[in-house]
Parts: structure tokens; sequence; C-alpha cells
């Protein structure tokens, strides 16, 4: 061969390696084993924190042993996207916001929702309470702050149900993911959590008084009260690999494996914490107390159970990704979700198993505590 | 009574003095260079001839002894600009044209812009690059560079012209057109010229006399008269051409030339004006 | 063969003529432009072509159709974000190489200086700017452009701090011994000789210093503070694996590094002419 011809065969056979890097048409694969038990890998959404209470649960309880998962916790962060992960074979299930993991979708990862783990959205718009910001139409003319990277259409959504014309009206801020431009004063407005950033507003020592804010020192806006709350933390399982009996299999039982998980972590708040803590979280042992409580009320009470996907909040949520604008103009999604976007299917297998178990699954009688937080989060 | 353009009385320069890397550059040289006249400077390498030439341009000073140049002390001539020197690499400015290169003598003595740049003019005339003086010195060959940087050397009309082997870096027909130029130039100006150089038919060739050196310590061995008469074609083919040669061939390799005194010490006879 | 008399070879016939010289006429602009250009352009089928036939998801490789469109489609976005992008790159090039500049300047005027400077901008050049992004993000408001710029100048600093100073540095030996024979030293030759010396390293600098002040400003926008450039869209794009998009606002950050670049070059002809008209 000449080189000539070597160097086009060569050519060619790297574009077959890169189509056949193409996701298109991924087939499944089978799921390794070790010792008996069947190995899963779990893509988180952050980094390890008590958002993800309930998996670290399952793990270190035993939950998922029971189930015959071996499941190991992929850490998230900045640059991870879990869906990616899962749509490409990394992981065998990830924890995903449903809007973002949506837009993905339409991009071409094969990925379906088999758990609405968070039933309410945690989203809040901070502000001072001097500033009176207590609707959404209040923003108008103030400095807003949001964290961008997809979080930012509640807000937007928010604003605009209350006629205002978020390129205009407001000024947009980019925020870092901590409250320090709310504290600064540089900003009016902050986006937070309410298991995360906001808990570090009250951890934080007003320099008035001496003391820890108070929360009667800041307004909230909750997308839940105002309506345009999208849901967030859901499971996400391979869309391909559920044509398979075998990765079926493994889904309801992972899914069971969480549900006992979470179940337990609503019972028992304090050993969450400290489940968490010792898997390495950045942030303190009262402010993973309150984040874990804070998750809580966003998972239970579930009167359907745990990990159901409600079709009205779901409706509601694909409506608001198909027509809000962020300051780009640019939507979520650019059309409705083809194909299975989500099931109920393995979820109720999961719930009557565990139900089965004598396990509450609805939460109905669930009370929050009342977590005391400490400087800097202790 | 002809006038003394450059006089060296009793010099000695000795680099590092005191030090372990001492190093006597020249010792007991005595000479003098009449005006108008062309004189080489010429020995094997260490033998201190381009010392000899810095110490006229006062860039060293002399451990002991006097230069005296145009009846000045050397450093006295080198701040009024009694000389123009040209180097073996040209050594002109390539971020300024070759008519701003030939202003820079003039610029840096405050001559106004409109008589820098007629004189500038006339200097190219007179080295025959009239047609460059708005190029680049990129963009001219190394024989071309070394005419210009001729030009800024008399800019100023300098009564003295120091060379360090400026032809080196040349090819020979190059290097023989450019003697020729050279010899012209000088005597359309009247220019006294000391000449550095390790080439003996140059050195013949274009001097009244021939200063012969030898090193370790650097001295003057020898000084050989030169008489060819007008320059031409047939002069490179010349007997008298030859035997010059032959003179300062032997002179160098330490023999007595055929009726010359070794001169090691005392002055040497001035020649009169060409 | 050139039928005009090149005029270097007429004034001086023994000056070597370099053959390149008399073949260059031949073969016009066309001749440098098109190879690269069609490698371009057969590059961009062979990405189409693997993408569309090994039905890759755009997820993975978007298309060059697909960034295409997305391009056609975001130009008012794409040209806002630009100028924003652009604004903070030239202030931070401009105020990066004039303290680049001042700085070597002050380095070969006081040898202790130079000495000490060395070290410790090697030292500071190995800081990558990420590190610098988020600290400097807290130091001012969150509205303010000032981090981003400051980015931009301190990554632009050492380009131009080591291009000037080298050429500083490097005086002809001949030109020292010439300007000696004048009496001429101290300011007066600094500015005669070394400064006009060392523009073309200035410029070598500032070439290099141009790219580099647009990715500095393009990146250090991931790190938060006002998101009103090229940064803030890729990242967003990406966020919401809108990668088609993302790579639309990549390929305006490249439009936008070439232009700065070309202005640059055109700035080096413009002050250094000596050095465009070589010959051969």
């Amino acid at each position: 061969m000449s080189s000539n011809t070597r160097r086009l065969v060569a050519g060619l056979l790297m574009c077959a390696v890169l189509a056949g890097c193409g996701t298109a048409d991924n087939g499944p694969a089978a799921p390794t084993t070790s010792g008996g038990l069947t190995k899963v890998k779990l893509q988180l959404q952050w980094f390890v924190q008590a958002q993800f209470a309930g998996y670290i649960a399952a793990v270190d309880r035993g939950f998922y042993k029971e189930e015959g998962l071996d499941v190991e916790i992929l850490e998230g962060g900045v640059d991870i996207v879990p869906q990616t992960v899962l749509a490409q074979g990394n992981a065998d299930f990830a924890v995903a916001w449903v809007p973002k993991a949506l837009a993905s979708r339409e991009q071409g990862a094969g990925i379906t929702n088999i758990g609405q783990i968070f039933q309410r959205s945690g989203t809040y718009q901070v502000s001072f309470a001097d500033k009176n910001i207590r609707t959404p139409a209040d923003l108008k003319g103030k400095k807003v702050g949001n964290w961008g990277f997809g979080n930012e259409f509640e807000l937007f959504a928010g604003m605009t149900k209350a006629g205002l014309d978020p390129g205009r009206d407001v000024t947009l801020v980019q925020q870092q993911f901590d409250m320090q431009a709310l504290l600064r004063g540089d900003i009016d407005a902050a986006q937070a959590m309410s298991y995360n950033e906001y808990a570090q507003l009250l951890e934080a020592k007003d320099p008035a008084t001496g003391q820890l804010y108070q929360p009667s020192a800041f307004t909230v806006l909750d997308w839940n009260v105002v309506g345009t709350a999208m849901l967030q933390d859901a499971l996400w399982a391979n869309t391909a690999r559920l044509d398979d009996a075998a990765y079926q299999d493994v889904a309801v039982r992972f899914l069971s494996g969480t549900i006992k998980g979470w179940a337990y972590c609503r019972d028992n708040p304090e050993q969450c914490r400290d489940m968490v803590v010792a898997k390495g979280a950045k942030l303190g042992a009262s402010h993973q107390l309150w984040q874990t409580n804070e998750a809580n009320k966003l998972v239970w009470p579930a009167p359907n159970g745990i990990g159901v996907i409600d079709e009205a909040a779901w409706n509601a949520t694909v409506d608001l990704s198909l027509t809000t604008r962020n300051q780009d103009g640019q939507t979520v999604l650019t059309k409705q979700p083809e194909g299975l976007a989500y099931t109920n299917d393995y979820v109720r297998r999961a719930l009557d198993a565990v139900r089965a178990d004598g396990i509450d699954v609805t939460g109905a009688g669930f009370q929050p505590l009342t977590v005391t937080l400490a400087e800097g989060g202790v | 009574m002809t006038e003394t353009a450059v006089a060296l009385t009793g010099v000695t320069k000795v680099f590092n003095p005191g030090r372990p890397d001492e190093v006597t550059a020249l010792t007991g040289v005595d000479l003098t260079v009449g005006r108008g006249g062309f004189v080489s400077l010429i020995g094997p390498s260490g033998c201190g001839k381009s010392t000899l030439l810095r110490l006229v341009a006062d860039l060293v000073a002399p451990t002991t002894g006097t230069v005296t140049v145009a009846g000045k002390p050397a450093r006295t001539a080198r701040l009024d600009q009694e000389y123009g020197i040209a180097f073996q690499q040209a050594g002109l400015f390539e971020w300024r044209t070759v008519a701003r290169n030939v202003e820079l003598p003039l610029e840096l003595r405050g001559t106004g812009r409109r008589e820098r740049r007629e004189r500038a003019r006339e200097m190219l005339d007179l080295v025959g690059l009239a047609d460059f003086a708005d190029h680049y010195p990129a963009q001219l060959s190394g024989g071309m560079q070394q005419r210009v940087a001729i030009a800024r050397a008399l800019a100023v009309h300098p009564p003295l012209l120091l060379m360090d082997e400026p032809f080196g870096a040349l090819d020979e027909m190059t290097r023989e057109r450019l003697q020729d130029e050279l010899l012209r130039i000088c005597a359309s100006t009247g220019t006294t010229t000391i000449f550095v150089t390790h080439s003996i038919p140059e050195a013949v060739y274009l001097s009244d006399r021939v200063v012969v050196m030898s090193a370790r310590p650097g001295r003057i061995t020898e000084v050989v008269e030169v008489d060819l008469g007008p320059r031409g074609e047939a002069t490179r083919q010349s007997e008298e051409f030859f035997a010059g040669i032959t003179r300062v061939r032997r002179a160098l390799r330490g023999g007595p030339a055929d009726g010359a005194v070794p001169a090691a010490a005392g002055p040497a006879t001035p020649v009169g004006e060409r | 063969m050139t039928s005009t008399v090149d005029p270097v070879v007429a004034a001086d016939p023994a000056a070597p003529v370099a053959a390149s010289r008399r073949r260059r006429s031949g073969r016009g602009p066309l001749g440098t432009v098109l190879p690269p250009l069609i490698f371009g352009v057969g590059g961009l089928l062979l990405w189409e072509a693997t993408v569309v036939l090994g039905r890759v998801a755009p997820f993975i490789l978007p298309a060059p159709s697909a960034i295409g469109r997305e391009f056609g489609g975001n130009l008012a976005v794409i040209w806002q974000a630009g100028l924003a992008s652009g604004a903070n790159a030239l202030v931070g090039l401009l105020a990066g190489a004039v303290v680049g500049i001042l700085a070597a300047m002050l380095a070969g005027r006081f040898r202790f200086l130079g000495e000490v400077s060395v070290p410790v901008a090697a030292a500071l050049n190995a800081l990558p700017i990420i590190a610098l992004a988020p600290i400097l993000n807290n130091m001012f408001e969150s509205t303010s452009s000032i981090p981003r710029r400051l980015v931009v100048a301190i990554v632009v600093f050492f380009p131009v701090f080591v291009n000037t100073s080298r050429g500083l540095r490097l005086v002809d030996p001949t030109h020292r011994e010439l300007m000696d024979s004048y009496a001429v030293r101290g300011w007066t030759f600094t500015r005669l000789v070394r400064l006009p010396g060392a523009l073309p390293f200035v410029f070598t600098g500032l070439r290099q210093a141009s790219s580099l002040a647009v990715i500095a400003a393009v990146v250090a926008e991931y790190f938060g503070g006002l998101q009103d450039g090229l940064g803030s869209r890729i990242t967003s794009a990406a966020a919401l694996t809108a990668y088609p998009r993302a790579w639309a606002f990549v390929v305006g950050a490249c439009v936008l590094g070439l232009v700065f670049y070309l202005v640059a070059l055109g700035l080096e002809r413009l002050a250094t002419p000596w050095r465009a008209r070589r010959p051969g």
C-alpha cells in the first residue's frame, strides 16, 4: 500500500471509531457482579451532602445489600453533568433535576425518570426583610442574583408571571454558589436552596447585633407558593437498557433500597447526618442536620408514595420548560419530550415491595425538626 | 611643514592590570600620521592593531603615553567628532532608512533637518547609493551596507577616518571594488585614514605606509613605505605591487625587508600629502 | 524570470540574489491562501460526515451544520457578548501591556531589579488564572468588570514583560561602540538605540498577548461576576446540554481572538515597517 492509501485508511478507521462513540443506538449492557451482589453506580447531582442522605443511608445501613446490590456512589461537582454520565454508560442511575435532564434528552441523551424523589422544589429567592421583596413583582428595579447554569428558570418564570421583563425590569447578576454577594449588599435578592445556601445566611453573624441572623431578617420567595416551581431531584435510568429484563429488575431493587434509605432518614435524621458527615461532606454537622431536615421536607409527605411522578406536576414542569425564556431568550426545551421520558412502573413495584415490609412510604405523619444552626455551620 | 593628523607617543595599554588575566596589548608605540595620509595597520591576531585604533578613537584609554588627534587630546577629539569610524559589521540601525542612518552623526551634533538631508544625499552620491536613500538596511547587500557605513562615517566631513577591518566580511570581488571606492572618496575629501586589516594585498593596495605589528607584546615592528602612484586596473598586476606585498610579508615574518630599517623604537617620519 | 531589472542587482552586481525572489512572482496570493482553505473545508466535511453517518448524538459531538445554524440564529447575542468580552480583553490588554513595558524598562535600567524580577515573574506566571478569578471576584462588587480585566492584564503582563526585557537587553555591540564614538550614553542612547531596537520584540509580545487576552477574558467569566460576555454564554449553554449553541459561542470567541491577533499584526506592520520589506 502506498503511504497515501495508508493514510486514507487510517483516517477512515478513525472516523469509524468516532462513529462508534455515538450513542444513538446504544445497546443494552449486562450489569457486572461481585460476590453475588450486582454492582451498581449511582451518579449524584452535586458534592456529597445531606441532600442525598437517603442514598447514603441506604448504602451505610445495608438496604441496597438486602436487595442484592453493591452500590457505589459517584460524587458530582461543578463540571459533572449527571445525566450525561448516565447516558454515556458511566453510571447505572443518576440523580438529576428534571428540566436539565429533559434538555439533555432533547440533545440525544437516552434517559428515563424512574423516581421523583423530591416532590417539591427547594429553590428560594432570598432578600433582606427591609428590601420589602414579598412577591416576584417587587423584584422590579432590583439587582437580582441567580446562578445561571440552567438553575434560573423558576426565577424567570416567576418574574414573567408577575408581568416583568427580566431583561429590562431587573438587573441580573451572576451569583457564586454562596451568599457573599447578598451579605455584602452587592445584590438585593439572591438565589438559595432551602437546604443549603439559605442555612449559610443563618450561620452568618449580623454585624449590627453581633448575633447570628434570624429568619425574621429575611424574606423568602418560595416558587412552590408562587406557582412556578419545577421538579428537581429525580432518579434517572438508561432508556435503552430498560429493554433488558435484568436491568429492569435491578432498577426495581435499587428503588426499593432507596425508598428504605429515605424512610430511615425521615425517622432518624441525626443518624443520617452522622453518616453524611462521615462520608466527607464539605460543610459542618449542624449544617448537615439542617440539610437533612430540609431535604426531608421536600420528600415527605408523599401522598402517593415516595418517588411517584405526579402527572400534573410533570406537565407543569414541561410547560415551563417550553415557555420560560432566560436572559438570552433561550428556553429549556424546544419541543415536547419524545419517547419514554418518565415511568411509574418500577417505582410502584418497589413501593409495593417496601410496603409489604411494613415501612411507611407516604410519611403522612412526618414532623420536621427545629434545627439550631451554629456560626459557620459547624 | 605638514600637519600631523594623529600622533601616539610612548603609548602602552595593559588590560586588567594587577589581575591574573592581565594582558599587555600594546607597548612602546610611537606613531605619527600626516594629514591626508593613508596608513594600514597589519599583523597577526593579538598584535594590538584593533586596540591601537580604539586608542586613537578614545574608545579605550592608554595606560601610559599620550594620544593626540588633530592637535587635541583623543578624548576632546572624540567629543568634537573629529573622526568617523567604521567597523567590520556595518552597524546600521535597521529601523532607520539608509538616509536616516547617514544622518545619525549630524543629528547628534544638532544639525538642522534640511541641512542633514542635503548632506546625507551628498554622501550617498559619493558612495554611489543615492537611489537607495529610502530603503531599509535589510534590503541591501553586505557591500552596500558597508558603503552606507562609510557614508555615515564621513557625514560630518571629519578630517580623520578610522576603519576596523570593514571589508572583512565581504567576498573578494566586492572587497576589491570597495577598495577602489574608498580610495576615490578619500582622495576627493582629503581625509586622513587609519585602516586595520589582516589582508596583505589590501594593506599594500590602499596605503602610503603599512605599519607592521607583532604580538606578545603588541608592538610596531616595522613601517613599510609604499608608493604605487594612481591606482587602476593595472596596479594589481604591477611589479611595484607585488614587491610591496613581498616586503610586507617579510616584515611580518620578522626578517628585514629590503632597505627598510626596523623601527622598533623612535619616531617614524611623517609622509607628505599625496 | 522577471522582466524588470532588480535594483539591488543593478547597483551591486556581486550581491547574492536569492533564487526565491525570482520564483516568488509566479505563485500569487491565491497559491498561499487556497491550500489551507481547502484543508479547513475538507476537515469540516469530514466532521459532518462522521457525525451524520455515525449517528453521533449532539450531546457528544454536534455537527458543524448544527453549530452553523445556531451561530446564525444567535448572531445578535453573539455580537453583544463579543463586544463585552472584547472590551474586557482590550482594557486588560492595554493595561497589562503598559505595565509590562514600563516594568521591563525599569528592570533594564536597574540591574538589581532585573535580577530580582526574573524569578518573581516566573513564579507568578506559574500561577493559573483559575486561582485568581474567584478571589478577585470576591474582592470587587458583583457587577464590576474590573476582576475580569485584572485577570486579563495579569495574563498579558508576562509575555509583554519577557519579550520587551529581551529586546531592551539585546544591544548590538557594534551599535554600542558606534555610539561611544559619538559620546552618546544614558537616555539618548536608550532613545536612539535601545527603544527602537526593542520595538520588534515588544510587538512579538503583544501578538502573543492579544490572543491570550481574549482567552483570559472568556475563561475568567466561568468563575462568576458580571455575566455579559461569551464565557458565560458558553457555560450556560453547556449547562443546558445545548452543545451546538455552546460551540457556536466558542466559534464567536475564536473569531474575536482572530480579530485581536490580526489587529496586533497590522499594528506591528505599521510600527516596524523595516521588517516587512525584507528581500527574498
